[in-house]
């Protein structure tokens, strides 16, 4: 529907007749009304005009309009309050209508009338129970209201029904990962984005997912890809702020900018690559990278690695110097991916 | 969002043609009715700047093609005829006259009333610069980019819904009458444009009905008159600002990369 409003002072009495200019006069009324109604035919559609006080309202549809169409098209236009609006009038005449029910229900969920939403989706659950965008819908506004079992119960439910829908799969695998569930929610995301590998939602919740259960290699690929795919909105900068968690995260650095631990296997590392010759120490650093590429926790020295050639054990700290140190000695400015940069620069500067 | 092939054949371009990149972000800052707006790498700084508003991300790749199109515009011109629009403050007619005799404004303290006069004169140039080279940049988009038109046409919806509610009584009065009808103006061209491209007759009658219509048709026919060249965006600029009695505050200055 179109419609436009104008106070009565700024219509063009140019377009009327003499007899009719006078705008406190009823023949005014009837000319302005009679002026739309002309433009209603010329335009094809179906006009109403409403005088109220001061001011004029105009509006006009489509002989063929759809509510319901155009209701989604204004929400897609950013209008949602508008197509809501829209939805809510159409219902008295559609009142059992799934595709309203279902627009009506997201669009009063994105405008935080949660407690309506839920009301509107579960009538529409009730005439169609196996309603998938419905189920998801209503697992949305549930999770917004707090009522996380019963969203995560929706959504279940919608998976079930429709397993090749990726967002039934990301929607669930999302719900289990904040409820601290992160290993049940993976598989899901990990269907999510095979079922549409361009999502970039459904790569940044793998990536979360992939971090709270504890492995960062698949964590810092999920987010990498999310990153990419959105590089220029939300997502890019959630994932940014994931990776340089775990860049950084608990990895404690003073005023100076750096970790005492990290200084010291850094000298280290430097100290033992250069007691090798140039191609034992790129073998190293080969091996040491290989060692990584499954992902290391520089902040659990409680977990030791074992590296050919080397007698002791390492922490995955000193790994990851040996890979830093290494890549800067063979091709110096490479990024190691770790953010060791600091404490390279001091130690090679205080061995020389 | 991934950038479609389209923005990103318009971002390798403007790379292309002036050697610098151009960052693309979203912002919220922008003000409506801005969906979107370029800054154009300009007295030494090394990049370009495309930003949207986040709630026009689905738009994305057609406001970054639309953009982009300024700049191409621009270098499409040999040096000496770059040219860019510079403040004239102080040309007439003075915003802070519009603004003394606004009854809304009246009673503002002398910097508040200022600051409004720079914003209604910033905001009219600014429409004066992008609106009727826009017409000519969004009509060449829709020729070449079939693929862009759905969302093309959403953009251009979401503008002419934002133009009217100057229409609204509130808006009315929160805005002197002048500048107030000479946006209606730009606007109604606007809408008689694209209402009759688009097959949306019902576009152009609030501005009829408030007394626009042949105004709206003076502006365009300078659109018509022209071809749609890069070398003819001055001159369009400026017959729409002498239409509407804005000439004194359009100053061109030799554009500096």
């Amino acid at each position: 529907m179109e419609q436009f409003v104008l106070p009565l002072n700024r219509f063009d009495l140019g377009l009327l007749p003499e007899a009719a200019r006078d705008t406190a006069s009823p023949a005014f009324r009837e000319a302005v009304d009679d002026y739309f109604r002309r433009r209603f035919r010329e335009m094809g559609v179906n006009g109403v005009v409403q005088l109220t006080g001061d001011t004029l309202t105009v509006g006009w549809v489509a002989p063929d309009f759809d509510p319901v169409t155009a209701a989604i098209a204004l929400c897609q236009r950013g209008q949602v309050r508008d197509g809501v609006q829209l939805l809510e009038l159409a219902r008295s005449r559609k009142p059992d209508s799934p595709d309203l029910l279902l627009n009506l229900g997201i669009g009063l969920n994105e405008l935080g009338e949660g407690h309506r939403a839920v009301t509107i989706l579960e009538h529409l659950l009730d005439l169609e129970p196996d309603h998938v965008r419905g189920l998801v819908a209503l697992g949305v506004a549930l999770g917004r209201q707090g009522e996380d079992d019963a969203a995560l119960d929706r959504f279940t439910r919608a998976v079930v029904l429709a397993p090749a829908d990726p967002w039934t799969q990301s929607n669930l695998g999302g719900m289990l990962l904040r409820v601290g569930r992160p290993a049940e929610a993976r598989p899901h995301l990990e269907a999510a984005v095979q079922l549409a590998p361009e999502d970039p939602r459904g790569w940044l919740l793998l990536g979360e997912s992939c971090l709270e259960s504890g492995d960062e290699a698949a964590a810092r690929t999920a987010l990498g890809r999310a990153r990419t795919l959105d590089p220029h909105g939300v997502v890019r900068d959630r994932a940014e702020a994931l990776l340089n968690r775990l860049a950084s995260g608990r990895f404690p650095r003073n005023l100076e900018g750096i970790n005492r631990e990290a200084l010291a296997a850094m000298t280290w590392a430097l100290g033992h690559l250069r007691s090798l010759s140039p191609a034992d120490a790129r073998n190293l650093t080969l091996k040491a990278a290989l060692l990584g590429q499954h992902g290391l926790r520089l902040t659990a020295p409680a977990k030791a690695h074992r590296l050919e050639g080397i007698p002791e054990l390492l922490t995955a700290l000193q790994v990851a110097c040996l890979i830093h140190a290494g890549l800067q000695m063979a091709i110096p400015g490479t990024p190691s991916g770790f953010p060791l940069e600091r404490e390279h620069e001091l130690a090679t500067a205080n061995r020389g | 969002m991934s950038l479609g092939s389209i923005s990103q054949q318009f971002l390798q371009q403007v790379e292309t043609v002036t050697g610098l990149p151009v960052h693309v972000e979203a912002d919220e800052r922008l003000q409506p009715p801005l969906l979107a707006k370029v800054q154009i790498a300009r007295r030494g700084v090394p990049l370009h700047r495309v930003a949207y508003h986040p709630s026009a991300r689905a738009m994305a790749d057609y406001l970054i093609a639309f953009q982009c199109s300024f700049v191409l515009r621009l270098h499409s011109m040999p040096p000496p005829e770059r040219f860019d629009l510079a403040d004239a403050p102080g040309a007439q007619p003075d915003p802070m006259d519009w603004v003394r005799a606004h009854a809304a404004s009246a009673h503002l303290p002398p910097d508040r009333q200022r600051a409004f006069a720079d914003f209604l004169r910033t905001s009219l140039v600014s429409m004066l610069r992008s609106m009727p080279v826009g017409i000519w940049v969004d009509h060449d988009l829709r020729t070449r980019f079939p693929e862009l038109r759905e969302v093309q046409e959403q953009a251009l919806r979401r503008q002419i819904d934002t133009h009217a509610a100057l229409f609204r009584p509130e808006v009315q009065r929160s805005v002197p009458d002048q500048p107030w009808r000479l946006s209606l103006a730009m606007n109604a061209a606007f809408a008689k444009f694209w209402g009759a491209e688009l097959g949306q007759p019902g576009w152009i009658l609030p501005y009829q009905a408030a007394g626009f219509a042949t105004q709206a048709e003076a502006l365009l026919r300078q659109l018509r008159e022209r071809a749609p060249h890069p070398s003819e965006d001055r001159s369009l600029i400026n017959s729409w600002a002498e239409q509407l009695g804005l000439n004194a505050w359009l100053q061109w200055i030799p554009y500096s990369p």
